[in-house]
């Protein structure tokens, strides 16, 4: 990624890049193999699904393809297994912890508390409980200790479901002829749904740290975890940054749990996979990364995965955070990951084809690949008709388009290509700019810094103090400023116009980056009016077409043109007509519903 | 490593836009100049010649599949004709990314920065090609996409909003200067496709052999219909005198647009189209220039010459005194230049086939 300074130089001195091969979302050899393999998946569409663009690509070079098709194909062969592969994995991560630093499990009980004492600081440690108890195993007492953290864990079910079975119901006659300690706790004395059995202390403390109970018991090398989690948080409430007038209204909140289910609960889909990566060599945030396994671009996944885990950060706080961990390009100002806090954004992005990822303590799920067009779209698009979502995207763009140029074109118009101004409106102008004694450049910028201040304002003020904000916009930056000839009427209209425009980008990431180059299009129109408005437009397009989220064209569909038959880009196709899922992201199965889904219309 | 490519429908986007940007220069009075009020019959004459022209070459070209004309010529002359033929490319390029430069930049002075000096004006040219050098053509191409439709979209206004003022007896007699000058000075008017000379240099890019001749085929026709449209509607405007006579025939023909007391003198408008149109095709022979000279001298990297080839494009840009100079300039040698390299092309492709011939009768033998 390199720092800023090596971005600088290589931005001066026109460094070459190093030699490596960007990632590319194309049609890997185990899609190719999946598809000639088709029915075999139950899925007859696939073959026709794939490449049907004309779309730019990057092609590999210097190896033979149906070698290097062979070894993927046997490579992939046994990816297919992967439902498997994730059990065995999260049976590894969870169970056994094996490839876990730090000491085992103590046989005795005694080196087993001083232990959790001296690495918990038990002694300073508030919140820290160690209850200690017997239990009875044929009517010999053996002694045993919980530990968790208060206000991590639900104290009824530590009392009912911990601590009562294993104190009083212990001394019940059960029948079993059971003789290793461990099997004969788990098996009829925990009535605990999720229970880890580890060798490893750190595996312990993770769990607990992560709202679990630890139990030990003397003569035993092996602790207990339960998952015990009980904390507070939010319920599942509103949306508050993503408000639709039509469609679902709930969002998710801090909980990981409880996120990953509201995206289950509306897809019910058992090959939705819910891969658990744990992010943070201190926090150890748990994430989840969510997709469709047999819709999803498995290259997709597999670099999603390969970015997650090369994080090596001390503590993970909010996905904001993961965002730009995993980005493309870090200096690009337009954002290469998309964030919702809607579940039924993510569930419909899953189906797509995309990847999802969860972080527990975050409302916002990230979403990727990502590309401009999608940004554009809002929440409600999908839920209404679509003459009125096409002419919602219509005000849209104007807006977007307003937000961009507008103060840029007022300059270049203003300053040098006063002929287009017909007369009217250019005596008007110029009486209403007559007593103002700064530069049509000044003025803007004065206006437009104002109005971010009030903007940025707004957002820190408290609420009972927020109408003060209104007044001070309206009354001093507006109605004032003209009063005390700062600045002219006409430019108040202008800088609110745009202000409008920009409030009308449904994706905030999306209208930052539009704030900050607003700015270097009224530089450059300044300089040398529409000239400069061209030159800052091209120097946008090159570099946005030169950019990806996750080897997807950030552009696409449109640039580079990919196949339409899933158009929902520009403008939003009825929704019967919507066959295809979108071309770029190559999905193994690209029908997104059947050719004719009316079928009530047919005689 | 990777091998960028770029698809059938950008390479397209990108030559008739390069085509096209003869019609935003001088294109239209040059015609009438020569062909009086016949000049839309010479240019599509021309484009009758330049697709059989392109037929030939295609066809000859055939058998070398995506390689480029220097593999062509490597194949043929060995690698010293390849230096030479890498030379010569990129000596062409290199004239026609300076005269193209300065001949905008005037154009823009003239325009809407006629208080600026020209090295300003140039400075915002060299400044667009450079980026759009650094990051290839594969976003080149990408930009060229999403700017085709609104270049279309301006043609049409241009040619809608002036229609108003055609007059059918402008372009009587129908044969203008007569059928000889039609037919013998059209053959020279085939150098304004000579854009299509640079599909030999990327087509490596296109990463299929039968996009070659598609791209080709689609460009130049769609490419004729534009010059053919915007000369017919140029001089069914201006009548053949004052045809002859403007330096920017269709700013003029859209400085006429105007519809009631508001919809007026949008002509500006229409320079923010036109030098995006200027970015493009500066953009796309600057960055041929640099990978030509990378392929033609086998260097490991390209991106180190931009700054180089920014700064000689500029100071080459600068040697023509004067707009008229410049133009004078281009009229006289970059006609001549573009036919040459056209047929260099010919004749490469056509010893590369013998070449091939000798070489498989050989392996027969």
């Amino acid at each position: 990624m390199g720092t800023f300074k090596d971005f600088i130089v290589k931005m001066l001195f026109f460094t070459e890049p190093e030699q490596k091969s960007d990632f590319f979302l194309k049609e890997n050899a185990f899609d190719k193999w999946m598809n000639r393999n088709s029915e075999t998946y139950g899925n007859k569409n696939i073959e026709n699904a794939n490449m049907e663009n004309e779309n730019t690509e990057n092609v590999n070079d210097g190896e033979n393809p149906s070698d290097i098709e062979n070894e993927e194909v046997e490579r992939h062969k046994n990816k297919i297994k992967q439902p498997k592969e994730i059990k065995k994995r999260k049976k590894d991560l969870d169970l056994k912890g094996s490839d876990k630093p730090g000491p085992n499990v103590y046989n005795n009980i005694e080196e087993n508390l001083n232990y959790i004492k001296e690495r918990y600081s038990s002694s300073i440690n508030g919140d820290f409980i160690i209850r200690e108890f017997d239990i009875i195993i044929n009517k010999t007492p053996v002694r045993a200790f919980i530990i968790f953290f208060d206000g991590l864990v639900d104290r009824t079910t530590v009392n009912l479901n911990i601590l009562q079975p294993l104190m009083l119901l212990s001394n019940l006659d059960i029948k079993s002829d059971e003789k290793d300690l461990v099997e004969y706790v788990k098996r009829h004395l925990l009535p605990q749904n999720q229970l880890i059995f580890t060798k490893k202390m750190q595996e312990v403390v993770d769990g607990v740290n992560f709202g679990g109970c630890g139990l030990f018991i003397d003569g035993v090398d092996i602790a207990l975890v339960a998952d015990v989690k009980g904390w507070e948080h939010r319920s599942v409430e509103k949306p508050t940054t993503e408000l639709v007038l039509r469609g679902p209204q709930e969002s998710f909140n801090e909980v990981l749990r409880s996120n990953t289910a509201l995206i289950r609960k509306i897809l019910k889909d058992e090959n939705l996979i819910c891969e658990d990566i744990i992010i943070g060599i201190r926090s150890k945030t748990p994430c989840s990364m969510l997709y469709i396994k047999d819709i999803v671009n498995n290259a997709l996944v597999e670099e999603v995965r390969r970015r997650l885990k090369s994080i090596k950060i001390d503590y993970l706080m909010d996905s904001g955070e993961l965002e730009q961990f995993i980005e493309d390009r870090p200096f690009l100002l337009t954002p290469q990951v998309s964030y919702t806090e809607r579940p039924d954004m993510v569930a419909a992005a899953l189906a797509d084809g995309k990847v999802a990822i969860v972080v527990n303590g975050s409302p916002f799920v990230l979403l990727m690949p990502v590309t401009v067009p999608v940004l554009l779209h809002s929440n409600e698009d999908k839920y209404v008709r679509f003459p009125y979502a096409n002419f919602f995207r219509f005000v849209r763009y104007l807006g977007i388009t307003m937000s961009i140029f507008l103060p840029a074109l007022y300059i270049a118009i203003t300053n040098f290509h006063q002929e287009m101004i017909p007369t009217d409106l250019l005596l008007a102008i110029e009486a209403s700019r007559e007593k103002v004694p700064f530069p049509s450049l000044i003025e803007i910028l004065l206006m437009e810094i104002s109005f971010e201040l009030l903007r940025e304002a707004g957002v820190r003020i408290p609420g009972p103090i927020g109408p003060t904000l209104g007044i001070i916009g309206g009354l001093i930056l507006g109605q004032a400023a003209v009063e005390a000839n700062i600045v002219s009427p006409i430019l108040i209209i202008i800088v609110a116009v745009t202000g409008l425009g920009s409030f009308a980008i449904p994706n905030f990431a999306l209208a930052f980056s539009f704030r900050i180059i607003r700015f270097a299009y009224i530089i450059l129109a300044s300089l040398s009016g529409f000239l400069g408005i061209t030159t800052g437009i091209f120097l946008h397009l090159v570099i946005l077409t030169s950019s990806k989220s996750f080897g997807v064209p950030i552009l696409a569909p449109i640039a580079p043109k990919t196949a339409t038959k899933a158009d929902d880009s520009l403008m939003k196709k009825p929704v019967w007509q919507q066959e295809r899922r979108p071309d770029y992201l190559n999905a193994k199965d690209d029908i997104r519903q059947e050719k004719f889904t009316r079928k009530w219309e047919k005689k | 490593m990777e091998r960028i490519t770029i698809g059938r429908w950008e390479s397209i986007s990108l030559l008739v836009m390069m085509i096209n940007l003869q019609i935003y220069l001088n294109l239209p009075r040059v015609l009438a100049e020569d062909a009086g009020t016949a000049g839309w019959i010479q240019i599509a004459y021309s484009t009758v010649l330049i697709l059989i022209i392109f037929t030939a070459l295609s066809l000859l070209y055939s058998k070398f599949g995506i390689k480029d004309i220097l593999d062509v010529s490597n194949m043929v002359f060995g690698r010293f004709g390849e230096i030479i033929t890498g030379i010569i490319l990129i000596l062409y390029l290199f004239f026609a990314v300076s005269m193209v430069l300065r001949e905008f930049t005037e154009n823009v002075k003239i325009i809407s920065l006629t208080q600026s000096p020209i090295s300003f004006v140039t400075s915002f040219f060299i400044a667009g090609i450079t980026v759009g050098a650094y990051f290839g053509i594969q976003a080149i191409a990408r930009v060229a996409v999403l700017m085709v439709p609104v270049s279309v979209l301006a043609h049409f206004i241009i040619l809608a909003a002036s229609s108003q003022y055609f007059e059918i007896s402008n372009i009587m007699p129908i044969l203008g200067n007569g059928i000889d000058a039609i037919l013998i000075n059209g053959v020279e008017k085939i150098a304004y496709f000579s854009s299509i000379n640079t599909l030999f240099i990327f087509s490596p890019f296109l990463g299929n052999k039968k996009n070659l001749r598609r791209v080709g085929y689609i460009s130049i026709i769609l490419a004729g219909f534009f010059m053919v449209a915007n000369t017919l509607a140029y001089l069914l405007v201006y009548p053949y005198p004052a045809a002859t006579e403007n330096f920017l025939p269709i700013y003029q023909l859209a400085k006429l647009v105007n519809y009631g007391r508001f919809f007026q003198r949008i002509e500006s408008v229409f320079v923010l189209i036109w030098a995006m149109t200027a970015f493009l095709y500066l953009s796309f022979v600057f960055y041929l220039i640099i990978h030509t000279f990378k392929k033609t001298f086998r260097l490991k990297y390209q991106r180190t010459l931009i700054p180089v080839f920014a700064v000689l494009t500029f100071t080459v840009s600068m040697l023509p005194q004067n707009l008229v100079s410049a133009i004078e300039i281009e009229t006289k040698y970059f006609r001549l230049v573009g036919l040459s390299v056209l047929s260099m092309l010919l004749f490469l492709s056509a010893a590369g086939n013998i070449a091939l011939k000798i070489k498989k009768k050989r392996g027969n033998v």
